[in-house]
């Protein structure tokens, strides 16, 4: 029997799981509001998009979760490139800097997160900071890797050819580099989703954090099935998108 | 001293200036009212309150570590059971290997909810979801562990006679350790950041309720000595397994 | 009797890649007489690697009426107890002591711990790295690891030792090193090497026994006796007298095989230098 291509063989468990899950919700007495069918869900997804489900203030929402997802990103992104920019500049700075950086990285941010929410209250900054906390960390730590690997070689060249300085860091440290840091941006990128999807889901009081939060507390279970699908599917198309865009930048 | 030795302390000495100078600010931030003392405690009382929460929260220590352990030994032995089960096929490897890699990248945090409805609110949802958090870092890595093993050092043990299982156990297992203990640590950490979440979501027990409770309540020094406390766990717990990777891992010092 | 005789053996594979059918080995025959030390020579792609591997058992052969005998049996599979095993590169367990790597395949035998570690130090003492023996493989250089290999293939303490280009990797004062030592061992312990190289130093340098390989596929196209005495002097006249009748036998194999397109890759034959 010729086997299947991995990706084929992917999609069929898939399929099949999901033929498995509608068939025992179907025929079990297991109640409505603990699992639902996924037609159900697909159904239910439907309305929520096209707006006629009960779901309140669906687009809404999902547009301010969104919204801090990128402002969390684009701020992580820049502020931590130009961190570890500071730590690979200098190796003072980046034999004192990188154990105390490795502390926090090690330490579960979750447990700042009341604290932040202490500083700052409820609203979207609160989340979006947790964000870039949760994000910029491996954001830094590939950028100074990333510039600290380049091979020496390049910078004697480029000095034997006259490059100087600022000239030198453009034209040859940060391609050599760049994909170290594409990689860790995109992992950044990963990392602030959670972050700020946690900071949501604990702090409920906006965005699809809010509107999951609804549909729990109602018992709305399909509808509380299909944002959870909706929201994880936005985090894997994000994420897919980036990992496509580094590809695309990694000449 | 000679210019060479203090270079050599310099890096020690920035460290140090720098935890002080945030140290400093900290304090000066407070004392001055740039941020009302209700939303943030100096260093000294956030220290002084310290101990005296560390035994009033006793049980709730108690109970996150357990907690804890529950979770991140449930998601490794999971982790190894399915690792090598799927491991064993290449085929079956190279398929499921993203689908497993998409389980670390989703906020899992996002089923929450859900998990809470299945499991209630008392510690069993705590114990599954950090024990979800730890699972798929760990399988990822025992998957990717086995890449570690070079052909040749499977060949020379053929050429000598050994068998498939002697060639696991005395080959494929000490190659594989070095990225399944990497894996270990990933898991370690995924696992207290899941069990804190699930706490800190249902207020109910373990340090997660406590930091919430003292939170609401603005009890803000016992609130951030109650911080410190779980970052001060967090950070033990890593440097353990730390030394316990380095003891094991001697060959490669 | 010969110890290991190889007649008519043939090694055909398909290359999936390609979807071609290679015959690396075509009726090859060759008979290694006990104690002997045997060099295969030949340009690359040629199939030396590959039958040496047919007659460790770790590769099979062709099931057209081609017959591998090694001390009048069969060969099936890997025979621990009568052939030793070593790579170009030495492949020690990082995670295993020096002394613990040189014991590794007595552990496959029955032979108890006390006595496998006596045979692991005679080995180590042999070579001169006793002293390395708690050291880990991490610390030692390419030709320190080289002879760490040697000492475990010895201490199996088989009749036949197959060493695939066992020094390539090594820098040329190592090669010649490690070459003398190979050879004094040879001589005080009595066993059989079958030894492949690309270089026709090494082998004049080495062998006793010449076995030239054609391009692929490879048969033997001839078997030189070197009788030169031992020590030999690298650069003396009859050492180059020696090499220069090889390579007359090698030169038009070298050629086919780069003719007919075939990767040379670095394997190309080296030449002795003036």
């Amino acid at each position: 029997m010729r086997k299947l291509s991995p990706v084929l063989a992917r999609v069929t468990l898939v399929v099949v799981l999901l033929a498995l899950w509608e068939i025992l919700t179907r025929l079990s007495s297991v109640s409505a509001i603990l699992i639902v069918a996924p037609t159900t869900i697909l159904w239910q997804m439907v309305q929520i998009l096209v707006r006629t489900s009960n779901v309140p203030d669906f687009y809404t929402n999902a547009w301010l979760t969104i919204v801090e997802i990128l402002i969390a990103f684009g701020f992580a992104a820049v502020v931590g490139v130009l961190t570890g920019m500071a730590v690979a500049s200098s190796k003072a700075i980046g034999d004192a800097f990188e154990p105390i950086l490795l502390v926090l990285y090690a330490i579960p941010k979750i447990i700042l997160y009341p604290v932040i929410v202490l500083m700052i209250g409820t609203g979207p900054a609160t989340k979006i900071v947790f964000g870039v906390f949760v994000g910029i960390f491996v954001i830094i730590f590939n950028t100074a890797a990333g510039l600290r690997q380049v091979e020496p070689d390049y910078r004697r060249l480029a000095h034997s050819l006259g490059y100087r300085g600022a000239k030198i860091f453009f034209k040859v440290e940060l391609p050599a580099a760049a994909q170290t840091i594409l990689a860790g941006l995109r992992l950044g990128f990963g990392y602030t989703i959670i972050g700020v999807l946690t900071g949501e889901l604990l702090l409920v009081n906006a965005g699809l954090g809010y509107v999951i939060d609804w549909a729990s507390v109602n018992y709305y279970t399909a509808q509380l099935y299909a944002l959870i699908v909706i929201t994880l599917a936005i985090g894997v198309v994000a994420n897919y998108v980036v990992g496509l865009l580094e590809r695309r930048w990694v000449r | 001293m000679t210019s060479a030795q203090a270079r050599k302390y310099l890096p020690l000495v920035i460290r140090l200036a720098v935890i002080a100078i945030f140290l400093a600010i900290w304090d000066l931030v407070v004392r001055l009212g740039w941020i009302d003392p209700l939303f943030l405690a100096t260093p000294l009382d956030t220290l002084e309150h310290l101990v005296p929460l560390t035994e009033h929260a006793a049980s709730d220590i108690g109970i996150t570590l357990t907690a804890f352990l529950s979770a991140f030994l449930a998601g490794v032995l999971f982790a190894l059971a399915i690792g090598f089960a799927i491991g064993l096929s290449n085929y079956s490897r190279k398929m499921l290997l993203p689908l497993l890699a998409l389980g670390v990248t989703i906020p899992k945090v996002t089923l929450l909810p859900l998990f809470i409805l299945w499991f209630g609110i008392a510690q069993t949802p705590v114990i599954v979801f950090g024990a979800l958090s730890g699972f798929f870092p760990m399988v990822i890595n025992v998957l990717t562990a086995g890449g570690e093993v070079k052909p040749n050092q499977v060949l020379i043990a053929k050429a000598m006679g050994f068998g498939p299982l002697q060639i696991f156990r005395k080959v494929t297992l000490p190659a594989m350790l070095p990225v399944l203990v990497s894996g270990l640590f990933y898991a370690c950490n995924a696992s207290m950041m899941g069990v804190f979440i699930v706490e800190l979501a249902l207020a109910r027990h373990g340090l997660g309720a406590v930091v919430h409770d003292l939170a609401v309540t603005f009890q803000t020094a016992d609130m951030y000595a109650a911080v410190l406390l779980t970052a001060s766990i967090t950070v033990a717990i890593n440097m353990a397994l730390w030394y316990a990777a380095q003891y094991f891992g001697r060959w490669r010092n | 009797m010969p110890i290991i005789e190889v007649t008519g053996v043939s090694k055909t594979y398909h290359d999936a890649a390609t979807d071609r059918v290679v015959r690396t080995l075509d009726k090859i025959s060759i008979a290694v007489e006990e104690n002997d030390f045997l060099i295969l020579l030949g340009p690359s792609g040629c199939g030396k690697s590959t039958l040496l591997n047919i007659i460790a058992g770790l590769v099979p052969y062709d099931q057209d009426g081609g017959r591998v005998l090694v001390a009048g049996k069969a060969v099936t599979g890997p025979n621990p107890k009568l052939i030793a095993y070593m790579f170009q590169d030495p492949v020690l367990y990082p995670w295993r002591t020096v002394l613990k790597n040189v014991e590794f395949g007595l552990e496959a035998q029955e032979i108890d711990k006390t006595q496998r570690r006596e045979r692991a130090l005679k080995y180590l003492r042999l070579v001169g790295l006793e002293e390395f023996a708690e050291a880990y493989p991490r610390q030692l250089s390419g030709g320190m690891a080289q002879r760490v290999a040697l000492c475990r293939a010895l201490a199996l303490e088989t009749d036949i030792i197959l060493m695939d280009e066992p020094f390539a990797a090594l820098d040329e004062q190592s090669r010649i090193l490690l070459g003398d030592e190979l050879v004094s061992i040879w001589r005080r312990v009595r066993r059989t090497i079958v030894f492949v190289t690309h270089s026709l130093t090494e082998a004049v340098y080495l062998g006793q026994h010449i076995a030239v390989f054609t391009a692929r596929p490879g048969r033997i196209k001839l078997d030189i006796a070197n009788d030169l005495p031992r020590p030999r002097a690298i650069g003396a006249a009859e050492f180059n007298q020696m090499v220069d009748r090889v390579w007359q036998q090698l030169k038009g194999e070298s050629q086919a095989a780069s003719a007919s397109g075939k990767k040379a890759a670095r394997e190309e034959i080296l030449l002795p230098k003036e």
